[in-house]
């Protein structure tokens, strides 16, 4: 049995505009110690997708479908059992370590609470357990530091600091949204090395959403592709690179900076994400799709697989895709 | 946002591209302004007053300074509608009347506390340095004497001033919270990348100022103005109350109710009509600058619970 | 956190100096005092007694030596003596206990309620609380203080005293608490809806429960309590008093003085109270709101806390740091309100010092006054500045 099982989920905001269909359909699964990356662009569902697993959409959300961790159903818990799961057995970092941390309180003394929203220790005992975890994940001096303020950390250390709070309960479940978008180059390299010992060290398995395709294939197990609210390819990470068979994911690839790419242009993707608020029937990817034919426009393409289980794509002419020369797909650009 | 699928050049400050942004945001705001229900109904209402304290005077048989010594002291009726005072001048004549200074009061006050408020904090946070620093210490001096204090002050040595001498003092004591706002907003936007831009292609610091930062902080400073119109009805409503706001025969609705409250046991509706006359206006004017704020603000997104 | 301190008293020296100068400048240009104006108006007036009122209210010399000779004596404690002779210092000393009180109970009501107000309205934002209480707050913004003060003193106490001295249960009144019980219970069902997902007939029962309760319980209180022995026995003058702020010649007991004080500053201060809360409750809700959907407040929810410690210890604990500068920004608005309040329920306090000394046009009184409010002003600043320290630990560098 899958350690955690996304089935079905669909997830609807009201606004004043009409009703935003944020998530579509989306199932997944993850084992324990396995890393699935989540991408996509900003607005394709996938930070939703994982909010509504730890349960922080606003009240006025509509979640359908179906969370089962080890086989409990988180979707329509009320408040009390929800903060039950969220930081004990799912922890959560997030994007922007300059804004995720409360500045009024000691670092020490945040990642205190985390532990003692779980365990019936007094608060030296706890914030005992935030030095340990500090220096788990290499802040120097960590007892002096846990005595610190936000401000006084520099963005890496703070990013150290969240998953030193989200670890404290050890969860199972790691989810990291977009945890090195917002560090200097250097540093995400070092926060990303952060992660993978955390992870061999205890078996937990994470989920790692960001829209760095790089990031993506040096730490994933397997890959889920997001685009307009709906997963529209999962695969090992292997299978994904190399054998593609959705045309957005090949036009994800095309976008990467690469050794290869010098010269020329990067392949952009023409036009923008469709409208989340009544959209129409089939492939949301038609209206930017290179390949689009008229049965894309009509029916909505499910996830299938083609030559192995493990590997589905959304796609009505995955097959054609898989024989086409993938760079070829999106319009070379040449460098004047 | 397409940040994860291009890697574009920063597109060239072209104007007519962001004089098409400015326009659909303007739209935008007028959409939500619209839909903002308070505000809009506040909007109506507020009009129908003006209208009608303008343009029903011509027709109302009492003029505000007229006596009718048929009925002193009368409470309201069919003939004097909101009553009469003790020499039987019509309370309808006077609170019409009264609010008609009391809006012109309040709109040249506004409109100078908005002139003087963008100046100053524009000036001190695009130039910063001494120029911000001198700015800035003379705006905490201003402020270190309340208000209505200060005007009262100033107010008591011109006992013969016209009527618009009021606004006049009030504008040039009140405008101290705009300018810190618009400070605030200049300091940061003045290192944006348009800005920067714009100093590249060589654009003087007038055009800067006007052309390209003042238009971003169109909606804080409508915002203002508009609720500044309710703040300077109050604030003249208790200056008439000092004795120090317009001067008989002139009435403002401050004169009105100050002298409703000398003779509120026997003649209370010469306090009750123009007090709620005030009340309703400034409370419209509040609403329809929350409705403002509202329309305005870009982190705006309202779910409906 | 004592080099901050003092770093701010250090700023605020020269701010007092310089707003010493406005303060003299704008005192020097209020025009002739009445008494010398009315000496000038007797036909027989002598030049040598206009001389010597002249030389009473100070104002025979130059500008820069006057400056001079007020302000030393001024910091040396001499304020001189106001139109009549009388020394000004201990006036206004008085009078300054007077207002401070006042001032400090609507400050302390007022912020409380409105903290109160504003985390409930933005936790339950689009309810009909938060509604209610949004237009509450935009009608108690709208009315001038003057207005405010004139409506209690004739509803809350003229009107009032003789129906408290005689209370009897009529049909609209019984009916109007009967409604009020509907609509509370209304709300607390509407609440604990809100507040949890499922909607158990319990829920309901509650809400009309406290619905009814309160409504038994009103008319019970108004005609058996009021109605009865309680508050006729032994209270024979008015119940609610409307001019000044303790009863004249009064001799009772300590408590006794600290009831007939109350009494006094009971409407006044409700006055002060309203106007405050409205402001405060909703920069408190829209500070509330900004912090409740902050990244950090996510966190917080993130590690599986409860969410009263949610709100309280990350989103009240928050929000309030920006509301220490607008209480402080609001006092000069507050002490006007209060001289206006004073003024209408016959206080004498600064309210009647200030209105004094303006119909007077005696200088030294103003100069005092003014100054005065200039040195409070900047003191609560101060007092604002160090607990906004206290409150946010990004300023307390240095």
């Amino acid at each position: 049995m899958a350690l955690l099982e996304v089935k079905n989920l669909n997830v609807r905001f009201p606004t004043e505009d009409g009703v935003v269909h944020a998530v579509r359909d989306v199932s997944f699964s993850i084992d324990p110690g396995e890393v699935l990356g989540v991408v996509g662009e900003s607005g394709s569902g996938k930070s939703v997708t994982n909010m509504a697993i730890m349960g922080l959409l606003p009240k006025s959300t509509r979640i359908d479908g179906s969370i089962l961790y080890k086989g409990n159903e988180l979707v329509g818990l009320d408040r009390k059992r929800q903060s039950k799961f969220r930081g004990r057995e799912i922890g959560m970092i997030f994007q922007d370590p300059m804004t995720s941390l409360n500045p009024v309180y000691t670092v020490g003394w945040q990642i205190a609470e985390a532990y003692r929203a779980h365990n019936d220790v007094n608060k030296k005992q706890a914030f005992a357990r935030a030095v340990e975890l500090l220096d788990l994940v290499g802040i120097p001096h960590a007892a002096t530091r846990a005595e610190s303020y936000p401000h006084e950390f520099s963005g890496g250390m703070r990013q150290r600091a969240m998953i030193a709070m989200s670890m404290a309960n050890d969860p199972e479940v790691l989810i990291a949204d977009e945890p090195t978008t917002a560090l200097d180059v250097t540093v995400q390299a070092q926060i990303l090395e952060t992660l993978i010992e955390i992870k061999e060290h205890t078996k937990i398995a994470i989920i790692l959403i960001t829209h760095d395709l790089g990031v993506v294939a040096g730490m994933a197990d397997r890959v889920m592709v997001m685009y307009a609210g709906a997963a529209v390819e999962i695969a090992p990470v292997d299978e994904l690179y190399y054998r593609p068979r959705m045309p957005y994911t090949i036009g994800l690839l095309g976008a990467i900076p690469s050794e290869a790419s010098d010269g020329h242009k990067l392949r952009q993707i023409k036009g923008t994400t469709p409208s989340l608020i009544n959209a129409k029937p089939g492939c949301a990817f038609s209206t930017r799709c290179p390949m689009v034919i008229d049965r894309c426009r009509t029916e909505t393409p499910v996830l299938a697989p083609l030559l192995t289980p493990d590997h589905v794509a959304a796609c009505h002419r995955q097959t054609e895709v898989l024989s086409i020369d993938v760079r070829s797909l999106f319009a070379p650009e040449v460098v004047l | 946002m397409a940040d994860t699928t291009t890697l574009q050049s920063a597109p060239a400050p072209d104007e007519r591209e962001f004089s098409v942004e400015a326009r659909s945001q303007w739209k935008t705001v007028v959409r939500r302004f619209l839909r903002h229900r308070p505000a809009m109904i506040s909007l109506v209402v507020l009009l129908l007053i003006t209208l009608f304290v303008f343009l029903f005077p011509i027709w109302w048989k009492w003029p505000y300074t007229l006596r009718d010594k048929t009925a002193r002291s009368q409470p309201p009726s069919w003939d004097h509608p909101m009553g009469t005072d003790e020499l039987g001048k019509d309370g309808l004549g006077r609170v019409m009347r009264g609010t008609q200074r009391s809006l012109e009061i309040a709109l040249i006050a506004s409109f100078l506390i908005t002139t003087i408020g963008v100046f100053i904090g524009a000036i001190a946070g695009y130039f910063r340095g001494w120029i911000d620093a001198i700015l800035m210490r003379f705006t905490d001096l201003v402020l270190t004497i309340p208000l209505l204090i200060i005007v009262a002050v100033v107010s008591v040595g011109y006992p013969q001033a016209p009527w618009y001498l009021i606004p006049i003092i009030l504008g040039m004591f009140a405008w101290t919270t705009l300018a810190r706002i618009v400070r605030a907003e200049f300091l940061s936007l003045r290192e944006k990348e348009f800005v920067e831009a714009a100093r590249a292609v060589g654009a003087r610091d007038r055009r800067i100022i006007f052309k390209h930062i003042l238009p971003n902080l169109a909606g804080p400073i409508i915002v203002a103005a508009t609720l500044a119109v309710a703040g300077t009805m109050i604030t003249e409503t208790a200056l008439s109350f000092l004795g120090l706001g317009v001067r008989a025969p002139d009435v403002s609705l401050g004169f009105l109710i100050q002298e409703g409250l000398t003779a509120f046991k026997t003649r209370p509706w010469l306090f009750w009509f123009p007090s709620a006359s005030i009340v309703v206006i400034c409370l419209c004017v509040n609403f329809i600058g929350d409705g403002l704020r509202d329309a305005f603000d870009p982190k705006q997104n309202r779910v409906k619970a | 956190m004592f080099r901050f301190i003092l770093r701010r008293v250090l700023v605020a020296i020269p701010l007092l100096f310089a707003s010493s100068i406005l303060t003299f400048v704008l005192v020097t240009n209020i025009g002739t005092p009445k008494k010398i104006e009315d000496a000038l108006a007797r036909p027989n007036a002598s030049q040598a007694q206009i001389d010597s009122l002249r030389r009473q209210f100070g104002i025979d010399k130059g500008p820069v030596e006057r400056y001079v000779d007020w302000f030393t004596n001024f910091i040396k404690g001499d304020w001189g003596k106001n139109y009549n002779g009388l020394e000004i210092r201990p006036l206004m000393w008085d009078a300054m206990q007077v207002t401070i009180r006042l001032l400090i109970v609507a400050t302390v009501v007022s912020v409380l309620l409105g903290v109160l107000v504003g985390v409930l309205s933005a936790i339950r934002q689009y309810t009909v609380f938060d509604y209610l209480m949004t237009f509450m707050a935009f009608t108690f913004f709208s009315i001038p203080a003057a207005v405010l003060a004139g409506f209690l003193k004739e509803w809350g106490a003229i009107k009032m005293n003789p129906w408290l001295r005689e209370p009897s249960m009529s049909t609209p009144l019984i009916i109007m608490i009967s409604l009020f019980g509907l609509l509370c219970g209304y709300l607390v069902m509407k609440s604990r809806l809100k507040f949890e997902r499922e909607k158990p007939l319990s829920k309901y029962l509650i809400g009309a429960a406290a619905g009814l309760g309160i409504a038994v319980g009103g008319i019970f209180v108004f005609n058996f309590v009021w109605g009865g022995e309680v508050f006729r026995k032994g209270n024979p003058k008015p119940l609610i008093p409307t001019v000044g702020q303790t009863t004249p010649g009064f001799d009772g007991s300590f408590i006794e003085g600290l009831q007939d004080s109350f009494w006094h500053m009971l409407l006044p201060s409700t006055a002060l109270i309203l106007i405050g809360f409205a402001g405060y409750s909703r920069y408190m809700r829209a500070s509330m709101l900004d912090v409740m959907s902050s990244d950090y407040v996510r966190t917080a929810r993130a590690k599986g806390i409860s969410e009263r410690r949610v709100t309280t210890l990350h989103g009240v604990r928050n929000a309030l740091i920006p509301l220490v500068t607008i209480v402080a920004l609001d006092f000069g608005a507050l002490l006007s309100g209060a001289i206006i309040t004073e003024t209408i329920f016959g206080w004498s306090g600064m309210g009647r010092f200030f209105t004094e000394a303006l119909t007077q046009r005696d200088p030294r009184s103003l100069l005092a006054f003014v100054m005065i409010t200039a040195v409070s002003v900047v003191i609560f600043n101060l007092i604002a500045d160090i607990v906004y320290a206290q409150l946010d630990p990004r300023i307390r560098i240095g």
